[in-house]
């Protein structure tokens, strides 16, 4: 049976990515699921600054499964019992699963690109996994399209302008909101097509039916649609647009000036086929401030107050400080959103959970 | 069916640097590969684009380091997943120093260092490594010993040094020591602990221990440790395999050879401590020596017996226990050739079996060294050692055979005649030895003025000598260089990079070289002077690649003088009708020349009974 | 924080050029050098003294083999 899958993405380091997945993975295991973790590449957050060596971050409790390299296994204080091993490759050595024995802390470096990470979640389901907890790495997002939904994490860390940091996760969260789109479309621009300065003008479409629909395959750069959708703007108008999934739009830190786009060609509808549920967006106030002493750092803050408001009113998705206010909510927004979505397992798990 | 090219992009993600990436392609294009090189600098969207459009099986980034290159280089492999491109294509990053850590982060398949070679990336692309060793640099262990025919070149010298070897031999054939059976009892000792038998184990031991001498023997009887040694603590031991895995997780070694793959650059290791040894060992692999030779402490030859157990020892030398070995093997990269003598005393053929039981990678045994230069009984030498010779060939370990004797005074054409006879009888028994003649300023040529213009012709014209005898490795020791070497660190490294070159320009297969403060006798070696040498030599091989150093006409006629004198001297032992009576009789080195048969282990061998 | 000098493997080398006349004076000097920079068993491991002055380089072992290596992380003890 399919798990749900969560994937952890940060803005930046630092903006408290793996605390929110660790709080979060407690919540759903002090309820008895069955959980498998593993990240879409090594998280470099976790080196030691002072000795530049792995160090282990996320505590994971017995029964939890792990997708990881070996490299890191050696790594981690957790005990691990190999359940499977995988073809997939790193530059950390052979990814494996293996089933936490004795608890401890973990290194994840899991699969690094789509087809990998699809094939350690089908493993992991394969398993009994019921909950797949993906996590993110500095600067990439492609993988997460096979998740179901994402949690976003930012923070002062990123930047401490407040506004700045909120106008950017709104623009994420739109392009998280489009629509999905199914049927046949009235033309394929495919991969490729809309990459870099230019359109593929051999590529691009003669005509289309009057409100037809023109799927873009692939990954998409704003100049490239920002060319598209000008040079055809009579040809759209009306029409739909329709990309891959939302990760076509982000990808290659792309998010807002695509999501710029999408507002201000709003005669034009945008969907995707395979929607990516944000199941909500956590805020960090912390942020490093290089020390006096060449290497150190120091922690800092911005008002909390302030951030949590900001956020507030700019997005309509779940927004929390998981350091001020707890998990719970996230973890009910995700358990509401899995009532909807495999409705039978989940009362059969909570029967268990609350008998 | 015709295979299809594997198609390669190579992308200079960089303003100005792609001589890299150009030296690449030129390999790959020779390997037989098809390839595209993009022009520089192009943004990560419009290489993607390239790749949509070429369908690459591998795309090579090259970046030095710049502003915000990671954040380039994965916006890169996240805009190439998201275009559907990834599970057909790897993606490799190199010229900037990249660690397995940051390659995974960034999503890459592998990343190689500065300093890889268009060499190494073509093995890659052959799939002929894992992903795990390339990233660190890809290095694959060499071969030291192949590709010799072992055919005698000169046959007069071959039909002598064959039929002195085939008298030794048989001689040696009717006759054992407690030596050889310590070695037969610890290689029962293994397969039993392989099937878990620790009861037979434990009985075997007591049959060892009955065969070891009275400063061996308390080890066994009574617990006690012997001289200035002690075991090591298991929480010593579970640090030292920390230390030893981390330091391999962060080890990009340099480059010690330039364009040549020979010679494998060997340094010594053996400070007493295996914790110092381990610690040593990683900074020499980190500035790229090929292989480390183990070092056990003086006295491991003089004793009947070898101790067990993770031994440390106050003094030079780290004491050779399985279990010592065994970390020391544990800690070694994967490419790192590892030899461990057997030469001189008498544990040579249980030495034998460990460094076989261990997975060394190369052994050493000359009994004309360890009988007249190491205080072995010349009989009780030639029966163990070839019994070593015989057990290096089952466990196909290579050996080499050192004419150390040379530092004592021995001529070299001498010393070289007793190498020659050992090299036979091993060759007579299915091993490979390589030939190991000192670059040395030895007492010889003090005295008779071979070196009085230049280092070179006399160093060459022993490699000269021997080629022209026999097709056979060799392997100049050890170190490189020995009596040139001052206290001056300059000096010896200087020295040191220019023996090591001048073996280099004569194609042997291998160099050992010191520390630059091997002369200084205050103390043990420190890391830093490791890195000295390693760094000069570096340079050197980087100054003369291929061209060579030329030896003067004295060469040639020095080499003519050694052969000449190798055949005198070969003629003289078969004439004797004994190796064993040549080496007591002094015809391989006499006391005149600064040796004398030694008295560890005599009247210890009997014949054996049938 | 670490203290700086446990992290050196196993010896500190100290070379330089000395302004004086003899090796002794050389040697002397050094070592008191060495001293009050607290290295205090240091040895002259090479000095060449030619005209004006010496070429000198003393030595201190932090860690022999042997000793408890505080370079290790966590400062454990081991041989």
């Amino acid at each position: 049976m399919r798990s749900l899958r969560i994937g952890f993405a940060g803005t930046a380091k630092n903006t408290g990515k793996t605390t929110t997945l660790s709080a979060l993975m407690d919540s759903f295991l002090e309820d008895g699921w069955r959980l498998g973790l593993t990240s879409i590449g090594y998280d470099g957050e976790n080196l030691d600054n002072v000795t530049g060596l792995p160090k282990p971050r996320i505590y994971v409790q017995p029964g939890v499964l792990v997708a990881t390299s070996t490299r890191c296994v050696e790594a981690s204080s957790a005990k691990l019992r190999l359940v499977r091993e995988t073809d997939i490759n790193t530059s950390l050595g052979p990814v494996i699963i293996g089933k936490v024995e004795e608890p401890g802390l973990v290194v994840l470096a899991g699969p690094s690109y789509s087809k990998g990470l699809e094939s350690v979640l089908l493993l992991f389901e394969e398993e009994g996994v019921r909950v797949s907890f993906i996590d993110g790495a500095f600067g990439r997002i492609a993988p997460m399209n096979v998740a179901d939904g994402l949690v976003l994490c930012t923070g002062a860390a990123r930047d401490r302008r407040v506004s700045v940091i909120a106008e950017e996760a709104r623009g994420v969260e739109r392009i998280l909101k489009l629509n999905s789109w199914s049927g046949s479309p009235d033309a394929v621009l495919p991969q490729g097509s809309l990459i870099g300065e230019y359109p593929d003008e051999g590529l691009l479409p003669v005509r289309l039916p009057p409100r037809g629909a023109v799927l873009v395959e692939g990954a998409v750069s704003p100049a490239a649609l920002n060319l598209f959708l000008s040079s055809h703007r009579e040809l759209l108008d009306g029409g739909t647009v329709v990309f891959e999934n939302p990760v076509s739009l982000i990808a290659g830190g792309a998010a807002a000036e695509n999501e710029r786009l999408i507002r201000q060609f709003h005669s034009v509808k945008f969907c995707v086929l395979k929607r990516l549920e944000l199941f909500g967006v956590t805020v960090n106030p912390f942020y490093p401030e290089r020390g006096r002493v060449e290497g150190t750092f120091e922690a800092r803050y911005i008002d909390a107050v302030k951030l949590l408001d900001v956020f507030r009113r700019n997005l309509e998705t779940l927004v929390l400080d998981v350091k001020r206010e707890g998990i719970g909510a996230l973890y009910q927004q995700v358990l509401a959103y899995l009532r909807n979505w495999e409705p039978q397992a989940c009362r059969q798990l909570y029967r268990k959970c609350t008998s | 069916m015709v295979e299809e090219k594997k198609k390669i992009l190579l992308a200079p993600l960089d303003p100005v640097h792609d001589v890299g990436l150009k030296m690449i392609r030129r390999a790959l294009d020779e390997a037989g590969y098809e390839t595209n090189l993009l022009p520089p600098d192009l943004p990560p969207e419009e290489i993607v684009k390239n790749m949509i459009a070429y369908k690459p099986d591998y795309t090579l980034i090259g970046r030095t380091l710049g502003y915000d290159v990671e954040t380039v280089l994965s916006r890169l492999v996240d805009l190439a997943d998201a275009s559907g491109l990834r599970p057909k294509m790897k993606m490799v990053v190199g010229g900037m120093p990249i660690k397995p850590e940051l390659a995974a982060e960034l999503g890459f398949d592998a990343g190689f260092g500065p300093g890889t070679t268009p060499e190494e990336v073509v093995a890659y692309i052959e799939g002929r490594l894992e992903a795990e060793q390339h990233t660190k640099v890809l290095r694959q262990k060499p071969k030291i010993a192949e590709g010799f025919s072992y055919r005698f070149v000169n046959e007069e010298i071959g039909r002598l040094c064959s039929e002195i070897a085939d008298e030794a031999l048989a001689w040696a054939s009717e006759r054992t020591s407690p030596g050889i059976e310590r070695s037969q009892i610890r290689r029962e000792m293994f397969s039993l602990q392989r099937r878990g038998d620790s009861a037979g184990v434990e009985k075997l031991r007591r049959e060892y221990a009955a065969l070891c001498d009275s400063f061996i023997k308390p080890f066994y009887d009574l617990g006690q440790t012997v001289g200035k040694t002690r075991l090591l603590s298991e929480s010593e031991l579970a640090a030292l395999n920390e230390y030893a895995a981390e330091a391999a997780s962060r080890l990009v070694p340099r480059r010690v050879r330039h364009s040549k793959e020979r010679p494998l650059v060997f340094t010594q290791y053996g400070t007493g401590c295996p914790f110092m040894d381990v610690a040593h060992i990683k900074v020499v692999e980190a500035w790229g020596a090929d292989g480390v030779i183990h070092f056990d402490p003086s006295w491991g030859a003089r004793h009947e017996g070898l101790l067990e157990g993770h031994i440390t020892h106050e003094e030079d030398g780290s004491p050779i226990t399985p279990e010592n070995l065994a970390l020391i093997k544990h800690s070694l990269m994967p490419w790192t050739l590892w030899q461990v003598r057997a030469h001189r005393g008498l544990n040579t053929p249980e030495t034998v079996v460990l460094a076989g039981e261990m997975k060394a990678d190369l052994t050493k045994v000359n009994m004309v060294y360890g009988s007249l230069g190491a205080g072995t009984d010349p009989e009780r030498l030639v029966v163990d050692g070839t019994e070593a010779l015989r057990l290096a060939a089952e466990y196909g370990l290579p050996y080499d055979v050192v004419t150390n004797e040379e530092l004592c005074g021995v001529p070299a054409y001498k010393a070289f005649a007793g190498m020659l006879i050992v090299a036979t009888m091993g060759i007579k028994l299915g091993g490979r030895p390589i030939l190991k003649p000192l670059f040395c300023y030895s007492p010889e040529v003090l005295i008779n003025g071979q070196m009085s213009d230049n280092y070179v012709d006399f160093n060459a014209a022993k490699l000269m000598a021997l080629r022209s005898i026999i097709d056979a490795p060799v392997w100049p020791g050890e170190p490189v260089g020995f009596m040139t070497h001052t206290s001056d660190r300059i000096q010896a490294s200087a020295t040191t990079m220019l023996h090591a070159c001048l073996a280099s320009s004569l194609d042997a297969v291998a160099v050992t070289i010191s520390s630059s403060d091997e002369a200084f006798s205050g103390g043990p070696i420190s890391a830093a002077s490791r890195v000295d040498t390693l760094r000069a030599v570096t340079e050197g091989m980087r100054f003369f690649g291929k061209a060579k150093i030329q030896p003067t006409e004295k060469a040639e006629e020095f080499a003519r003088g050694i052969t000449e004198g190798i055949q005198k001297v070969l003629q003289q032992v078969k004439a004797r009708g004994s190796f064993v009576s040549a080496l007591y009789e002094g015809l391989l080195g006499n006391k005149e020349d600064g040796v004398y048969p030694g008295r560890a282990g005599r009247q210890t061998v009997r014949t054996r009974s049938t | 924080m670490k203290e700086p000098i446990n992290l050196v493997m196993d010896a500190i080398d100290v070379e330089t050029f000395l302004a004086c006349t003899s090796e002794e004076e050389a040697r002397n000097t050094m070592l008191e050098i060495m001293k009050r920079m607290g290295l205090n068993e240091a040895e002259i491991v090479f000095v060449e003294t030619i005209g004006p002055g010496a070429r000198v380089r003393a030595r201190c072992y932090v860690h022999k083999p042997g000793d408890e290596y505080r370079w290790l992380r966590g400062g454990r003890k081991h041989g």
